[in-house]
């Protein structure tokens, strides 16, 4: 793309988002004219935008912050549950293998260091464990215990053991049979979901 | 170090002052320091801590430059070699990671989509850095803008007297390159 057709896609895509969305398509249509490239391109551009959400708003240190701490300081014991190795970093905390004792294994998502003074995030974190608390369907994953311990919050939950959809979807094809299968389990949790009155919002590989 | 601290604040100076060549020597200083920082933070065990960018750069920031003798577009320009550098560091770091071989290791626990393992979110920075490449190759000034504030923590104001432009263009090259980025690794 030379770049005057760079800026006049610039000056268009900015005017366009301060506009509502609604009167976007007649902006568009008027100050592209008959110029199909140019208005598919500002409005892939548009879409971008309305979808890209939180998309590297935090910092790169956020992410940073998983892959430099090879061996972060981690709690030994939660509650009744003993710490035995990371599994995940995620937006709002860790998760980490862990048994309670009785000697079973669970998933220990614990709030992140950083959140727990910020009582809206607490919020969140206990709103979502309450959510899936609700639910009881084989497609969901069950929670066992929400709680509050040694200066943090945590949520234990049933440990579930493979690879995650996306990971297979990037290291090859799936069979017909298998996408029918995933998309039934997906459909009919969601369906459970729905009975109780709550709606995903979120839904992703 | 007082003899270091002055040659790093004199460099930022002469750079400031247009001179391309003091950059040149500059951030091979600032790299190493920053470097130092970011293995000093990974052998080091800190409880309840989690890196921090700003934070990292803030404290070479305080080693390396004579506080007293600098003004604030000095410490912009300082900034702004140090997130040039944290994102050599951190992409290095996530292109390590994502390289890791899968063994056979439980790969995800879900509660919901926010939990991801850190080697996915390693490959999507790394995707990201290529991303913003992609973009320098049409744009450099607002891919630099996201190195500015996306790796190195700077504000609108800070990233506008690095690039000197105004804060409007700043806001409205951020909106343009996230949304491009955006779509560039949604393509991918």
């Amino acid at each position: 793309m030379n770049p005057e057709r760079l800026e006049r896609v610039d000056q268009l895509f900015q005017s366009a988002v301060d506009l509502a969305p609604e009167r976007r398509a007649g902006f568009l249509e008027a100050a592209c004219g008959g110029d199909v490239e140019l208005r598919a391109e500002v409005e892939s551009l548009l879409s971008a935008h309305q979808d890209a959400g939180d998309f590297i708003e935090d910092s790169a240190s956020d992410v940073a912050a998983s892959l430099l701490e090879k061996n972060p300081q981690r709690p030994r014991q939660v509650g009744q549950y003993k710490i035995e190795k990371l599994l995940g970093t995620g937006g709002m905390g860790e998760v980490y293998l862990a048994t309670d004792k009785m000697g079973r294994r669970v998933a220990m998502k614990l709030l992140a260091a950083r959140l727990i003074k910020d009582q809206q995030h607490v919020a969140r974190f206990l709103q979502e464990a309450r959510t899936v608390l609700a639910l009881n369907h084989p497609n969901i994953v069950t929670v066992y215990d929400i709680g509050e311990a040694d200066g943090t919050y945590y949520i234990a939950s049933e440990l579930i053991e493979g690879e995650t959809l996306r990971r297979s979807l990037e290291t090859g094809e799936l069979e017909l049979g298998a996408v029918l299968e995933i998309s039934i389990q997906v459909a009919t949790a969601l369906a459970a979901a729905h009975e109780k009155g709550i709606v995903h919002r979120d839904i992703k590989r | 170090m007082a003899a270091f601290r002055h040659e790093v604040t004199e460099l930022l100076r002469q750079w400031k002052s247009g001179d391309e060549e003091a950059l040149d020597k500059l951030t091979p200083l600032i790299y190493a320091e920053l470097h130092r920082l970011a293995h000093q933070f990974i052998s080091r065990e800190r409880p309840g801590h989690t890196l921090q960018t700003t934070a990292l750069v803030n404290e070479a920031y305080l080693r390396l430059v004579e506080q007293n003798d600098v003004d604030w577009e000095s410490r912009a320009h300082f900034f702004a070699v140090s997130a040039q550098v944290m994102r050599h560091i951190l992409v290095d770091y996530a292109r390590q990671h994502a390289a890791v071989k899968r063994g056979g290791e439980i790969q995800k626990v879900t509660l919901d989509g926010e939990v991801i393992v850190s080697r996915e979110r390693a490959a999507e920075l790394v995707a990201l850095d290529e991303a913003m490449q992609a973009l320098h190759e049409i744009h450099p000034r607002r891919s630099k803008v996201v190195e500015l504030r996306y790796f190195g923590g700077l504000n609108n104001k800070e990233s506008s007297e690095v690039l000197k432009v105004s804060e409007t263009t700043i806001e409205r090259d951020w909106r343009f390159a996230k949304a491009w980025l955006y779509r560039e690794l949604q393509a991918r």
